[in-house]
């Protein structure tokens, strides 16, 4: 199966690549990149094409295209490989704006390919033993969740506004969202959220905390911070406290890891050891293709936490509880 | 020497006899069980300390406070501001002190997270984050009043007053009956800083913990992992008393509030500072009700 890559500007790319590389029925025909640089060095690390030219690029017989540039580009470069007929698995956020998700997924339908929206999380072990157990009622009714999706300060072109659509909030919301969806199967019903830019001397908010209640009454917040310092272990975490009516469930995604004191470089790591979730995010994409299912993660579920998180700007700015319009 | 009745029942008064007994410079009178405030109150004695359950806080206060004693008692004093407020009044009419027990102003941990916080270890505060649970009162409960209090107090007494509060809760009833109550809080300082509580009533243990972020690093503790001590036995696992101090925060608030009746010291805790948490807790039980964040200037209710 041919499978191109527009865009290294997410640096998610990088994993994709070297999962598409290890996948025994993919082949990772060419790279597109805006920045010719990064291109042609990101072609040359993984031994494949380098276009300049998109249209050049999807006029060939890539099957599919993974979308890693900046959020605001998202939907140009969908709706574009879409148009060509080429199956999509897009980085997140699915776009920076509700209307743009929406063309975005019309496109997708009207050209019969696939969208899939890259929430890895979901391939992590731990999260899929704790929607079993949750599904087997093992904790009774869920009620609330207090969850976490902090991070380092990414920098680059995520705290420029115009290329990222928004900080700490649109990079970080979405992950925690689109699990709270998968698991309880639920919507929110509405949000609160204080934003602010407390830690860095940036344009974009840096943290800030969101409240939600779903449809179904169950209460949740949302850490989304890049609150981690610089001498953190490792870029950040996601975790959950999940509480039900007859117990509670703490799950810490990336808790398998071994500490490393490194005197060498002068501070403590994490040095995970758990499988790997783009790998899963990557194999199913391809299986989903191969065998023409509906993709386990839709453009739905990219639109439906984009439109939590841009209530939360709205909370934010009205200081005021924000209903979803679904 | 003070002279010092406990009045209430059950472990706490228990707790606070063995506390006072090693007091130097105390004496605590009418040890039997079940001491009433009537018998209390004929007995030679300067202080009443109450270990008693909400409901009962306010009447005995008000009562003590008339006969001029002086009054220890665990916050909130009662189930409601305007209460609370009409009972400081009269203790202060009385000339009578209002000592009010605090669980993290005592706490080692939460008076050094204080500390790093005011030496500037975190350099500008960003988002707090504070979990804190402890289990059901038999009696009535109140959440935000009973479990938040001492957090939304130590937000305040760390990082000043807050601006707007906005909270959620839950309550279900559990398969054996038995009520489940959990609340997400979310509160803006008014130094603009992000505070998140979780405040929960467990079914068995006291759990706490913080993560505290700032432009220059971050500050954590779990209670339940600060244990110096873990014991396995082969006949099941043996708890061992959380918080091994020379001296526990119970100690420490018992001698800083001795040394303020000998007028060595103020006590860090004042009827003031209570009322401030218990608006706090209004407000979060107000933005439940209403779905929607709750403003508070200068500590009153909008």
């Amino acid at each position: 199966m041919k499978i191109g890559i527009i865009s290294f500007a997410h640096m998610h790319a990088l994993s994709y690549a070297t999962y598409l590389l290890q996948h025994p029925e993919a082949e990772l025909v060419g790279i597109w990149d805006a920045e010719k640089k990064r291109g042609k060095e990101m072609a040359q690390k993984f031994d494949t094409n380098f276009y300049l030219d998109l249209d050049e690029f999807l006029q060939t017989d890539v099957e599919a295209v993974i979308v890693c540039s900046e959020n605001v580009n998202h939907k140009e470069h969908v709706i574009k490989a879409a148009r060509y007929r080429k199956h999509i698995l897009c980085e997140k956020p699915i776009a920076t704006e509700v209307e743009d998700a929406k063309a975005m997924i019309e496109a997708c339908e009207k050209s019969e390919v696939i969208l899939q929206v890259a929430y890895p999380v979901r391939f992590v072990p731990a999260i899929q033993q704790v929607k079993q157990m949750i599904e087997s009622g093992q904790i009774g009714e869920v009620v609330a969740v207090n969850a976490t999706n902090h991070g380092q300060m990414p920098g680059g072109w995520f705290v420029e506004k115009e290329l990222s659509g928004g900080g700490s909030a649109t990079d970080h919301i979405v992950h925690i969202m689109d699990l709270l969806r998968w698991i309880l199967k639920d919507e929110v019903k509405n949000v609160y959220a204080e934003l602010d830019t407390r830690f860095y001397d940036i344009d974009v908010e840096d943290c800030g905390s969101v409240l939600l209640e779903l449809e179904s009454g169950v209460i949740a917040s949302i850490d989304p911070s890049w609150s981690r310092p610089a001498t953190f272990p490792t870029w950040g975490d996601v975790t959950m406290k999940i509480v039900g009516t007859e117990g509670t469930i703490a799950v810490d995604a990336y808790k398998q890891y071994s500490l490393l004191y490194n005197d060498k470089d002068g501070r403590i790591q994490q040095k995970p050891w758990a499988d790997d979730m783009d790998e899963g995010l990557v194999n199913d994409f391809i299986d989903c293709i191969k065998t023409r299912r509906e993709p386990f993660i839709t453009g739905t579920d990219g639109l439906r936490t984009l439109e939590v998180v841009k209530a939360a700007y709205m909370s934010n700015e009205l200081k005021r509880t924000v209903t979803i319009e679904r | 020497m003070v002279k010092i009745a406990v009045l209430g029942k059950g472990p706490a008064r228990k707790e606070h006899l063995k506390t006072w007994s090693a007091i130097s410079g105390v004496e605590v009178v009418g040890e039997k069980e079940n001491l009433s405030l009537q018998e209390a109150l004929s007995l030679d004695v300067d202080v009443v300390d109450l270990c008693l359950p909400l409901d009962q806080r306010a009447d005995y206060i008000r009562r003590a406070s008339k006969k001029g004693l002086h009054i220890i008692c665990e916050a909130p004093i009662a189930q409601s501001v305007e209460e609370a407020e009409s009972i400081v009044k009269a203790c202060s009419q009385n000339q009578t002190n209002l000592y009010l027990g605090n669980s993290h102003r005592f706490h080692p941990a939460y008076v050094n997270a204080r500390e790093q916080l005011e030496d500037g270890s975190l350099g500008n505060p960003g988002v707090l984050r504070i979990t804190h649970s402890i289990p059901r009162p038999e009696k009535e409960a109140d959440l935000f009043l009973q479990v938040g209090n001492a957090d939304f107090d130590w937000l305040v007494w760390a990082l000043g007053d807050v601006e707007r509060v906005t909270a959620k809760r839950v309550q279900k009833k559990r398969q054996d009956g038995s009520l489940l109550e959990f609340a997400l809080v979310t509160l803006r300082m008014e130094n603009q800083a992000i505070a998140h509580v979780e405040l929960s009533w467990s079914t068995e243990k006291v759990e706490q913990t913080f993560e505290l972020t700032g432009e220059y690093g971050m500050l954590t503790y779990n209670g339940k992992e600060s244990n110096p001590i873990q014991v396995e036995l082969t006949s099941g696992n043996l708890d061992v008393e959380e918080g091994l101090f020379v001296k526990n925060p119970l100690r420490r608030e018992m001698e800083a509030i001795i040394n303020s009746l000998n007028s060595e010291g103020s006590v860090p805790f004042t009827p003031v500072d209570a009322m401030k948490a218990m608006k706090i807790a209004e407000a979060a039980k107000h933005s439940v009700a209403i779905g929607e964040p709750v403003s508070l200037k200068r500590g009153a209710l909008l």
